[in-house]
């Protein structure tokens, strides 16, 4: 029963994580892009904005998104996003059957 | 900075007028492209989406992400940059739809309320004994301690994998209200614990130990 144990042990991490007060979803999906500019500029985030740290810890789907906001933001701030017919050009490089 | 455009978005779309418009067009192609970079980081595939043409699925996105950051528009402070600002909208739309799809298509239905018992064979017996103690501590929790709200976004979400968006939609509620069940049910375990004397470490030493 590993798969089980692995799962105990994310339920138990989640526990230790957790404190009285933290926000929400919609609250992270606010205050996530500040963050990430933030960490961009090379300023410490998690410090300045502890909620939403521990808020990413628990919150995995949070966590996945911020993930990719950083992603395009990082891709903006070096001079923004590709364009389109490029964008494509990956997405069907990256289909097996394409 | 490079992006003076995109900043200056704000400011024409709240002018409004023909300015306003040619801003939205604007917005909406940076929204086509994000969407697309987006499904091309996560690597998500069309099928996922039930779409066979990737532009029309960006687009789709892209317009419904433009109607809600319209819609708040007025709540932008200029604390990010507008388009890091933006694109989380079109993020979050994204994920959700493709973890809603891929719930449903999933391989095989895992809806056992039934808790598991999780016990490896033992290297080491007082680490197996410790981890019967808390396991049976939590399962008893949440069995008899947890509201059937808070017991259901809880297996769902720890033992089912199961995704807030859905949680949600079952308990026909948002996801917010979810993520406070979890956080009541998390709370309530963690009180529980100290009540027995283990801090959340050693709880979770315990399954770390082989
Ligand atoms: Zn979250």
């Amino acid at each position: 029963m590993k798969e089980t144990s692995h799962r105990v042990k994310q339920l138990l991490e989640a526990i230790a994580l957790t404190q009285d007060d933290e926000i929400d979803c919609s609250t992270c999906l606010d205050l996530v892009p500040i963050y990430v500019d933030r960490e961009l500029a090379g300023a410490d985030p998690a410090r300045e904005l502890p909620a939403l740290r521990q808020h990413l810890a628990v919150c995995r789907e949070c966590l996945e998104e911020y993930e990719a906001l950083r992603e395009l933001a990082r891709l903006e701030a070096a001079g923004g996003l590709p364009g389109r017919q490029e964008l494509l050009r990956q997405l069907r490089q990256q289909r097996p059957s394409a | 900075m490079v992006e003076g455009g995109a900043e200056h978005l704000v400011t024409r779309l709240l002018a409004g007028g023909p300015e306003g418009d040619a801003a939205a067009r604007e917005l909406h192609d940076l929204l086509v492209r994000a969407a697309l970079a987006h499904l091309v980081h996560q690597g998500y595939s069309l099928e996922a989406f039930g779409a066979d043409d990737p532009e029309a699925l960006a687009e789709d996105f892209a317009q419904e992400a433009l109607a809600t950051i319209l819609r708040q528009l007025h709540t932008f402070r200029g604390q990010s940059r507008f388009t890091t600002w933006a694109y989380r909208i079109v993020i979050n739309l994204i994920s959700d739809e493709f973890r809603r799809r891929a719930w449903r298509r999933r391989p095989l239905p895992t809806e056992h309320e039934a808790l598991p018992h999780p016990v490896d064979p033992a290297d080491d017996p007082v680490a197996a004994a410790e981890r019967d103690e808390v396991w049976g501590l939590i399962a008893r929790v949440i069995r008899e301690e947890l509201t059937p709200r808070q017991r259901q976004v809880l297996v769902g979400r720890f033992f089912q994998d199961k995704p807030l968006v859905v949680l949600a939609e079952e308990l026909n509620t948002s996801k917010d209200a979810v993520y406070k069940l979890l956080h009541d049910a998390r709370k309530r375990l963690k009180r529980a614990l100290l009540a027995h004397g283990f801090t959340e470490a050693e709880a979770l030493a315990a399954f770390e130990r082989r």
